[in-house]
């Protein structure tokens, strides 16, 4: 069994107008093993992006208290490659289009990097994956010689992401909103891929607005996070408490003082 | 300058055999020289090239008499060709594509040209193999000045890749290309220019493109050398076309600088420029891009993009789109940009495992390897993506 630790977690963003740091995350701790489904729910604005990206270690965030542990080792100081090689993959909300390189020559580019430089992955057993991956998620194998994430629509970019997480196989996958933006047809299909890979050597930590992924993709726990850390840790029956009462209902239990940006109550 | 001192200098030059006719063009060529000026790369320095000088001629050209033609096309030697096949030459030879002798440059290659292939595609001739035509050395020992002579004939159809093979010695290569699109032809050509370190070269590429033809163009400026280049392209049939695809990479201490131009003479023609260049070290790179369009050339389109990528500090580059328009009903524009490597692309790429130098490559490589996938022959497409892969490797 492998294990995620956060601890304490403070981070802090430039703003880039006013050049000053403001903090995010005010203390996060979540502790996840392989073999378990998280779920982080949370109104707007609330960090649970920066979490994400922390995590997964990109350098526009800064942390300034914590730790991020995988297996008792901090990442801290471990670029987001050398991140992703150790296991941490982050489905991202906003992939980036690059064109002149298509899905099919990065995907075998990021499992080559996992392997020995003189060993990269046979042809043949490359291929054989990547259509029973994309089997899975009812792409066509066009979409293997498409440019990366370039003129990709909303659904394309998700199930790209998702087409990745099967290909390179993590340990723990970071699934930032991946509902957002997906109709139900779409989002019964991302779902079952990411069930695909659910087992008891992965572990997954969904972030979302909604309960309705959660219908597709049963967790374990349900962590609601607000003012840039962890208020609350249940069972799957907190995402319905939460569906009926709102964040406004919780917070007003906890007595916490935050603003919900977007909310109307 | 006395008949026959202008003998004298060119005597050492001519091809055996050689047609009166095509030496009357050396002599016009050689006194113009004098009073041409040096053509004009904007933003490029090549002064200390001392490119145009009269080289030493350490022996008589040794001539290569091969004749690769084959039932479908004439493929020989300039040399051969102006003896074998006279009529065809003295047809197209300066009389289409390139027709002044308008600069220095030009006259001192036209007046000294010692070498040079001549490829004839008959009419209507559709092949569907390329046809690969390496730079085929009339003079080994000397410094190349070259004239290349491409026809093809009405109707006809091709693929021809021109990859010039490193050449072991340094020095001075001035090269001179016309190719000649006769209407309702259609040619894709494919450029690979690998010019060794050491070596200054100028090179002037011209296109005539005849009424329904196309043309379309990819350019791996791949050399290690400092090279002037000209490429243009003549839309002078209405409905021609031309796409002219020029993909360079610089490295080390050298300077590539390019004037790539396509002027639409004729109504209804379309004319596209895309460059995209990757400055590595303490290289230079200068794409000006030059779309014009002619009073009366209604109905036309001229597009250009020209893209720089800057991977060192050290490094320094220019992308100039230049619009040239003389008439008002036409679709003309441009993009142009010189820019670093996108964080976030990066950042994406190596999220998902690659080393922060692998997924460098692999955006270079996108950026620039864009042209190689448009390349139709797999062959060619290969080849060009293998050049363009090792200059990129030991650019770094």
């Amino acid at each position: 069994m492998e294990t995620l630790e956060i601890k304490d977690l403070h981070v802090s963003v430039k703003d880039e107008d006013t050049q000053k740091n403001k903090e995010i995350l005010t203390g996060v701790n979540l502790i996840m093993h392989t073999g378990e489904v998280h779920a982080i729910m949370g109104p707007n604005g609330t960090g649970k992006s920066t979490l994400s990206e922390t995590i997964m270690g990109n350098p526009h965030y800064h942390v300034t208290q914590g730790d991020i542990l995988l297996n008792n080792h901090s990442l801290l100081n471990e670029p987001v490659d050398a991140r992703a090689r150790a296991g941490l993959f982050l489905a991202m909300q906003y992939p980036a289009e690059i064109k002149g390189i298509t899905n099919m020559e990065f995907l075998r580019a990021a499992i080559n990097a996992r392997r020995p430089e003189d060993q990269p992955i046979p042809i043949k057993d490359f291929l054989s994956q990547l259509d029973a991956a994309l089997e899975i998620l009812n792409m066509t194998s066009d979409m293997a010689e498409r440019y990366l994430n370039e003129g990709f629509s909303g659904g394309e970019r998700k199930r790209n992401e998702i087409l990745q997480l099967l290909m390179i196989k993590p340990t723990f996958a970071i699934l930032d909103e991946l509902d957002s933006g997906l109709d139900i047809d779409a989002l019964q299909v991302v779902s079952k891929g990411v069930t695909h890979v659910i087992g008891p050597n992965f572990g997954t930590l969904m972030i979302t607005h909604y309960k309705r992924i959660l219908k597709y993709i049963h967790p374990d726990k349900v962590h609601v996070m607000m003012g840039g850390r962890i208020v609350k840790t249940g069972d799957a029956l907190l995402a319905d408490r939460l569906e009926e009462e709102g964040y406004s209902g919780l917070r007003d239990e906890l007595g916490i003082h935050v603003d919900l940006v977007d909310s109307e109550v | 300058m006395d008949g026959t001192t202008i003998e004298s200098q060119l005597t050492p030059f001519l091809f055996p055999n050689e047609p009166d006719w095509f030496t009357d063009i050396r002599r016009a060529a050689l006194k113009n020289r004098r009073i041409t000026k040096d053509p004009r790369f904007a933003k490029v320095n090549y002064i200390n090239w001392n490119l145009g000088e009269l080289p030493e001629v350490n022996q008589v050209a040794q001539l290569d008499h091969d004749d690769q033609s084959t039932k479908d096309y004439i493929l020989c030697s300039l040399s051969v060709a102006l003896t074998k096949y006279e009529d065809l030459v003295k047809k197209y030879f300066m009389q289409q594509a390139l027709t002044k002798l308008s600069d220095r440059l030009i006259s001192f290659s036209t007046a000294f040209v010692n070498s040079g292939n001549f490829l004839y595609i008959p009419e209507n001739t559709k092949l569907t193999t390329p046809i690969f035509m390496n730079h085929i050395a009339d003079s080994a020992q000397n410094e190349e000045i070259s004239h290349n002579l491409i026809v093809i004939d009405e109707g006809a159809q091709v693929t021809i890749c021109l990859e010039n093979e490193q050449a072991q010695a340094s020095g001075k290569i001035h090269r001179i290309s016309e190719i000649i699109l006769a209407p309702n032809s259609h040619l894709n050509l494919i450029n690979v220019d690998v010019f060794a370190a050491d070596t200054d070269v100028y090179v002037n590429r011209q296109a005539s493109v005849g009424e329904n033809a196309k043309l379309d163009w990819s350019i791996g400026s791949f050399s290690d050398g400092n090279v002037v280049a000209e490429m243009n392209a003549e839309l002078v049939g209405r409905h021609a076309q031309a796409t002219i695809n020029n993909g360079a990479i610089t490295s080390g201490k050298q300077t590539q600088g390019m004037n790539t131009r396509v002027t639409n003479f004729a109504p209804h023609s379309i004319g596209k420029i895309s460059q995209r260049g990757v400055i590595l070290d303490q290289s230079r790179l200068v794409f000006n891009g030059i779309g014009k369009i002619i009073h009366g050339a209604h109905g036309t389109i001229a597009q250009q993009e020209n893209r720089v990528l800057m991977l060192s500090d050290q490094a320094s580059g220019d992308a100039n789109p230049i619009l040239l328009i003389d008439e008002n009903d036409v679709v003309a524009g441009h993009a142009a940009s010189v820019g670093r490597l996108d964080k976030k692309q990066l950042y994406y790429l190596m999220s998902r495992g690659l080393p922060k130098e692998a997924a460098k490559k692999l955006v270079v490589r996108g950026f620039i390897g864009t042209f190689a996938k448009e390349i139709a022959d797999q062959r060619v497409r290969e080849n060009f993506q293998k050049i363009l892969e090792r200059k990129l490797t030991d650019g770094e």
